[in-house]
């Protein structure tokens, strides 16, 4: 069990310290624009050249990226270009809100696919199984920023049920915040539900090809009770891992639906940080995505290797 | 007299290859036709011209003459659509391609030095391929700069792990055979012998993984737009179209739902492409 | 006289005229069993012996009702104390399974759930049938793996699969397949997959339960040393027909049937048991491709005219039956 977050986490660390690599590079790709952004278009080349001085902009990149990463492992992301405001209380104010959101859609995601899988792999190749796979494939078409569209257009300005953005904290008002996240979460969730469902289905089908599902058969078991007791929680193990990876870029996905929707999490910053060329805000908020991410691979796998108890224990004595 | 066993599925195993597989694949063909056919021929089908503005006639809604109603310049939907169309089937082109170039030539170096290169290499990938790729493709477009083509360049540049790691794999069955086909041939026959190994082996999932980019650059194209970070208006994009539209919801619905089905339409003509093709390749199914 | 086909007790089974019939997408259509007759009387173990491709394990699937996809049993009847399994309704049959016939699978690793505790594999039959809760069903498990001679019983049962041997996951299958006291056991060569001493304990398993509870076995193999060292009554089977049948002592010392003669001829002495079955020149025909006449003609050393009509049923004693058109000769 130790050995099994050991691995895990040994997977974790390098994983991060590319991403940074990978990030702080692709920011810093082209030279001068986070001077100009500050200071404007019409910026003279002896302010820019001011400000990058100021900002360590002029510095060999390695040389930058280590002194970013000293600050960042104590804590201290920097402060933004644009207000002067550190970086780091802001990001922290806001991690919540996106992992609510990531975490709702999350949910909602799993929630459709895992009875829709089930349901389509139970009736194989019968309508209802040709029905939900089309299902899936439309959900997996649709953008989920016009599945947002959509929802505020009919739920919000039509029928007036839901608010059309906005946030408030769920300390402070748990109903509201429900009707505020509803429908970001339904644009993140359904999307990602597809492919969901399509693990599911398949990962069900194998199981349901198994041996001891005819095992349990022959011993007169109903078809609930075999796919409760024994297909579920089988065909779960896979399902998981799969899950893990499209938490990845259902996470990714924030950065829009927060702008739709108003929602003031960390995807949101990464807009304004691009949008102001504020490099240490949004190399950030960036990291902080990335590490949501790994993070979350890295929980979702250890779920389910304790799910399967062959991950766990060893074998006994006897013959 | 038969054995009853339920609603259970089947205790064999064997995939049943129904007609509704082609159905489907004819129907994202289908698609892939109309929306490359709109692209090409954009100035002969569009009704007026994308960019004529018409202040007067602005926010009409879909009427005798402009079937899709009007945009917040009164310029017509319909062209827009159908121009935006060329846009994406563009962009999507160029980043598939960008992709496909990058990935092979990172697969196959990789592949043929091996060892710690190969692994450095492909971890990397790993790690790209990873990163969601909305949120790598926008910080790409902050520090490249905020036009098409360097939305083209973002995307190529997401696309190259994927391509990267088919790339590397057919490198390997490549130099396998050579090992094995040199001792056979005479040396000269060899290129052709290679050619007639690989292709079959790497042109179907090549395909498949393609049509698949394809849809995705389409979607993640739109997705920049929309944040007003690639095709920046008054060239139509469905993403940007769809962001202007976002102002004007309770006046022009239309704006909202139009360009937005658009995408959809094209997203899921690609992606039933793919799944079609994917099946149609798949050796489960020449049993 | 030595009394060569014992007296059996009361009819467990009656299989009249089974036929199964296969529909493969590209093959076209196969018959993988015809006009299979068996019966089982308490108490007995009777042997269903055949090699890979000749029907015994379809036969035996069709019993429980588990074949699969495109395979169906398209003639006969399969009598269990009186209960024809074949026409069962999907509920009725469900009621059936476990209650008044068990299966134990082949390759037991993998016929258990990895996921589940092998107490409550043993004891999930007690839920199913018999409503009694988790608690009361993992009790019975204990006692059940108890009389399958498993170590520490308590401990076993909240142990998974994979921590077994290959010989405890059998044991526990059979514990399985004995929970509620079935009438008979259907054993699908439950002992291939077990080194050979393993297997050797496991047979004496079987043979002290069948004294111990008087349930009757239906044992699937392709090892006529096993028939040989634990099956009473003996039913030879040959691309999808039964071609011979009897009480085990009759059939070794007087075989009927070429192919019969050939099996026991093939394989070493009884005492040490064959790993395959013995080869015979030739393959047994696919049950796609039909053919006229005996379907062991192919491979028949005593061909001649009359077998290309296909040869009835011979009763050759009482209790002693063999497909063959030479079946009354005699002669080996």
């Amino acid at each position: 069990m130790v050995r099994l977050v050991a691995l895990r986490l040994a997977a974790f660390v390098p994983a991060l310290f590319i991403a940074s690599i990978v990030l702080f590079i692709a920011i810093n790709v082209v030279p001068g624009s986070a001077a100009k952004s500050a200071l404007g278009i019409d910026a003279t080349p002896q302010a820019i050249a001011r400000f990058e001085s100021r900002h360590g902009l002029d510095r060999p990149l390695h040389v930058q990226y280590l002194e970013w990463l000293t600050k960042a492992l104590t804590g201290d992301f920097g402060t933004s270009f644009q207000n002067h405001v550190p970086v780091g209380p802001e990001i922290a104010k806001r991690l919540p809100i996106t992992l609510e959101l990531a975490g709702l859609a999350f949910l909602i995601a799993v929630l459709i696919a895992v009875p829709f899988g089930a349901v389509a792999a139970y009736h194989h190749q019968r309508p209802v199984d040709r029905g939900i796979t089309l299902l899936a494939t439309i959900f997996g078409a649709l953008p989920n920023f016009w599945l947002a569209t959509i929802l505020i257009l009919f739920l919000a300005l039509k029928f007036r049920v839901l608010p059309a953005g906005g946030y408030v904290a769920f300390g402070e008002d748990p109903a509201r915040n429900l009707a505020m996240m509803i429908m970001p979460a339904l644009s993140l969730g359904v999307v990602s539900s597809a492919l969901l469902i399509r693990i599911m289905r398949t990962s069900m089908l194998e199981i349901m090809n198994s041996d001891f599902i005819e095992t349990a058969v022959a011993k007169g078991a109903a078809g609930t009770a075999i796919v409760w007791r024994h297909a579920l929680r089988n065909a779960l193990i896979p399902f998981l891992t799969v899950a893990a990876v499209e938490f990845g870029f259902l996470v990714g996905s924030v950065v829009i639906i927060e702008d739709i929707f108003l929602i003031p999490g960390i995807g949101s910053l990464v807009l304004v940080g691009i949008i102001n060329r504020d490099y240490p805000v949004l190399l950030a908020a960036a990291l902080v995505v990335a590490i949501i991410v790994l993070t979350a691979n890295m929980v979702v796998d250890l779920i389910a290797s304790i799910l399967d108890p062959r991950q766990v224990r060893t074998k006994s004595a006897g013959a | 007299m038969s054995a009853p066993g339920g609603p259970l599925p089947t205790l064999t195993s064997g995939f049943t290859f129904g007609w509704s597989r082609f159905g489907l694949l004819a129907i994202g063909g289908a698609i892939v036709a109309v929306m490359l056919a709109a692209a090409a021929f954009a100035p002969v089908v569009a009704p007026y011209d994308p960019y004529a503005l018409d202040i007067a006639g602005m926010l009409g809604g879909p009427s005798g003459h402009h079937l899709l109603g009007t945009d917040e310049l009164g310029r017509d939907v319909l062209s827009r659509t159908i121009f935006a169309t060329r846009i994406s089937i563009e962009v999507a082109l160029i980043a598939v391609a960008i992709g496909l170039t990058g990935g092979t030539l990172v697969g196959l170096t990789a592949a043929y030095f091996g060892g710690l290169v190969d692994m450095v290499l492909m971890r990397l990938m790993e790690v790209l391929f990873s990163f969601p790729a909305i949120l790598l493709a926008v910080i790409l477009m902050a520090s490249l700069g905020t036009n098409i083509l360097n939305a083209m360049l973002a995307i190529g540049i997401i696309f190259i792990p994927g391509f990267s790691r088919l790339a590397r794999a057919t490198a390997h069955h490549v130099l396998r055979q050579q090992y094995i086909d040199a001792a056979r041939s005479l040396g000269m026959g060899d290129a052709r012998l290679i050619a007639r190994e690989i292709l079959p082996n790497v042109f179907a999932p090549l395909l498949v993984e393609a049509a698949v980019a394809f849809s995705y650059a389409v979607l993640l194209e739109s997705a920049l737009s929309f944040l007003g970070l690639g095709a920046q208006p008054p060239e139509p994009s469905w993403g940007n179209m769809l962001n202007t539209g976002r102002g004007f919801m309770e006046q022009a619905p239309w704006l909202s739902i139009v360009p937005g089905l658009a995408l959809f339409l094209c997203v899921l003509g690609f992606n039933l492409l793919g799944d079609g093709l994917r099946d149609a390749f798949d050796p489960h199914l020449k049993d | 006289m030595v009394d060569l086909a014992p007296s059996r007790g009361k009819e467990v089974l009656r299989a009249d005229g089974i036929t199964i019939e296969a529909r493969h997408r590209r093959r076209g259509r196969g018959v993988i069993a015809r006009d299979v007759s068996l019966a089982i009387h308490e108490g007995e173990i009777v042997g269903l012996i055949g090699e890979s491709g000749s029907g015994k394990t379809l036969t035996a699937k069709a019993l429980l009702g588990l074949l699969p996809r495109g395979v169906r049993a398209s003639a006969g009847s399969a009598r269990l104390r009186g209960v024809d399994l074949l026409s069962l309704a999907p509920d009725a049959l469900r009621r059936v399974r476990g209650e008044q016939i068990a299966l134990i699978p082949q390759d037991a690793l993998h016929a258990l759930n990895p996921v589940m505790t092998v107490g409550a594999q043993v004891g999930e039959p007690f839920v199913i049938h018999r409503g009694a809760k988790w608690a009361a069903a993992l009790r019975q498990a204990v006692d059940l793996l108890a009389l399958v001679q498993l170590p520490e019983p308590e401990k076993r049962i909240a142990e998974y699969p994979h921590q077994f041997s290959g010989g405890m996951q059998q044991r526990a299958m059979i514990a399985m397949g004995l929970a509620l006291g079935p009438s008979l056991i259907v054993a699908d060569e439950p002992t291939t997959a077990l080194d050979v001493t393993v297997q050797a304990r496991i047979l004496a398993l079987v043979r002290q339960l069948r004294d111990r509870t008087g349930a009757a076995f239906l044992f699937i193999t392709h090892d006529l040393g096993i028939v040989g060292e634990l099956c009473d009554w003996v039913y030879v089977m040959y691309a999808g027909q039964v071609v011979e049948a009897g009480a085990t002592r009759r059939i070794f010392a007087d075989p009927r049937h070429p192919y019969t003669r050939a099996l026991i001829a093939a394989t070493p002495p009884i005492a040490r048991r064959a790993d395959r079955l013995a080869a015979i020149p030739g393959q047994i025909p696919s049950p796609f491709e039909p053919t006229l006449g005996c379907r062991f003609a192919a491979r028949c050393t005593r061909l001649f005219a009359r077998c290309a009509a296909e040869p009835p049923p011979v009763d050759v004693a009482p209790g002693h039956m063999a497909r063959c058109w030479l079946a009354e000769d005699g002669h080996g």
